[in-house]
């Protein structure tokens, strides 16, 4: 059965981990170790390595989701879990407008390595101080032709939707 | 964390070098990837070793668990010009040493979890 991976990236507490406990349907790896930087003022815990998920999209295709490390110190993940990826999804959280200057330097970090096809899941839209996914679009200064997929991580139906987008946009560029 | 526990690490480091002088470089490290204390050669760069000692080493104690080996003791790794040796200190910290390739390992195994024990007092 084809597989293909896929990498989960985006900064600090946007939600990549739990968009990937969310969905697979092994037990997912994961590397989260004690926070001790300014990232402990949010959470207790952060990614250090990376999240191994893994979820079959009808019966035919196997995903393999690699979440990174938020974090720029760990930026050889990103590298390193980069390799051979179909597909990437920039998470944000929609509701920290003040991580997104980040989230723009992740997006050209990951397009300078390799142009791949990628969507952005505009996150926790559940809260009420989220920005919309077009607010977010012109905030992260996005081509047209990037999708912009408004979710809520915890939700497993909205993961399998921005899986599924992030597909036809792997496909579609595969045609171009 | 107050300079006199940094210093503290810091000396205990540099004494480990002077004990084992196959080991050339060493550094102590928090869980997410900082930097706590470091005798590292001024062409290392800190920030770049710390996040992947703890990438390393969180890697190693899952894949240890994993494969139903039981508790992580260490990693090791080979090189063509030496060694790096990750060994946890306490649980929030890893102490990462670099060796040079004639060096005993024996030596300096036990050399490192004594440093180990040592440090996991200051973390």
């Amino acid at each position: 059965m084809p597989t293909v991976k896929m990498v989960i990236s985006g900064a600090v507490n946007a939600g990549k981990s739990e968009f990937i406990k969310t969905i697979s349907e092994i037990e997912v790896v994961s590397t989260e170790r004690k926070a001790t930087d300014e990232t402990s003022l949010i959470k207790k815990e952060t990614t250090v390595a990376m999240d191994f998920g893994r979820i079959a999209i009808a019966d035919d295709l196997i995903l393999h989701l690699f979440g990174t490390p938020g974090q720029k110190r760990f930026d050889f993940m990103w590298e390193i879990l980069s390799e051979g990826m179909l597909g990437l999804i920039i998470m944000v959280d929609s509701t920290r407008p003040d991580t997104f200057r980040e989230t723009i330097r992740i997006i050209d970090f990951f397009n300078s390595y390799r142009e791949t096809p990628y969507v952005v899941a505009a996150n926790k839209q559940d809260m009420e101080n989220a920005w919309s996914p077009e607010e977010i679009r012109l905030a992260l200064r996005l081509p047209k032709a990037i999708k912009v997929i408004p979710c809520t991580a915890r939700d497993k139906q909205q993961v399998k939707n921005v899986l599924l987008e992030l597909l036809y946009s792997v496909l579609a560029a595969a045609e171009e | 964390m107050t300079m006199n526990r940094t210093h503290e690490m810091v000396s205990r480091l540099k004494s480990l070098q002077a004990s084992t002088p196959d080991i050339e470089a060493s550094a102590v490290v928090s869980v997410d990837g900082l930097i706590m204390a470091s005798a590292l050669p001024n062409d290392v760069e800190e920030d770049r070793v710390s996040a992947m000692s703890a990438a390393m080493l969180s890697l190693g104690e899952r894949i240890a668990i994993e494969l139903g080996r039981g508790t992580l003791d260490q990693v090791f790794i080979r090189g063509e010009h030496g060694y790096v040796l990750l060994m946890a200190v306490g649980t929030e910290a890893v102490l990462t040493a670099l060796a040079r390739k004639e060096a005993k390992l024996g030596l300096v195994f036990l050399d490192m979890r004594r440093t180990a024990a040592e440090l996991a007092r200051f973390v």
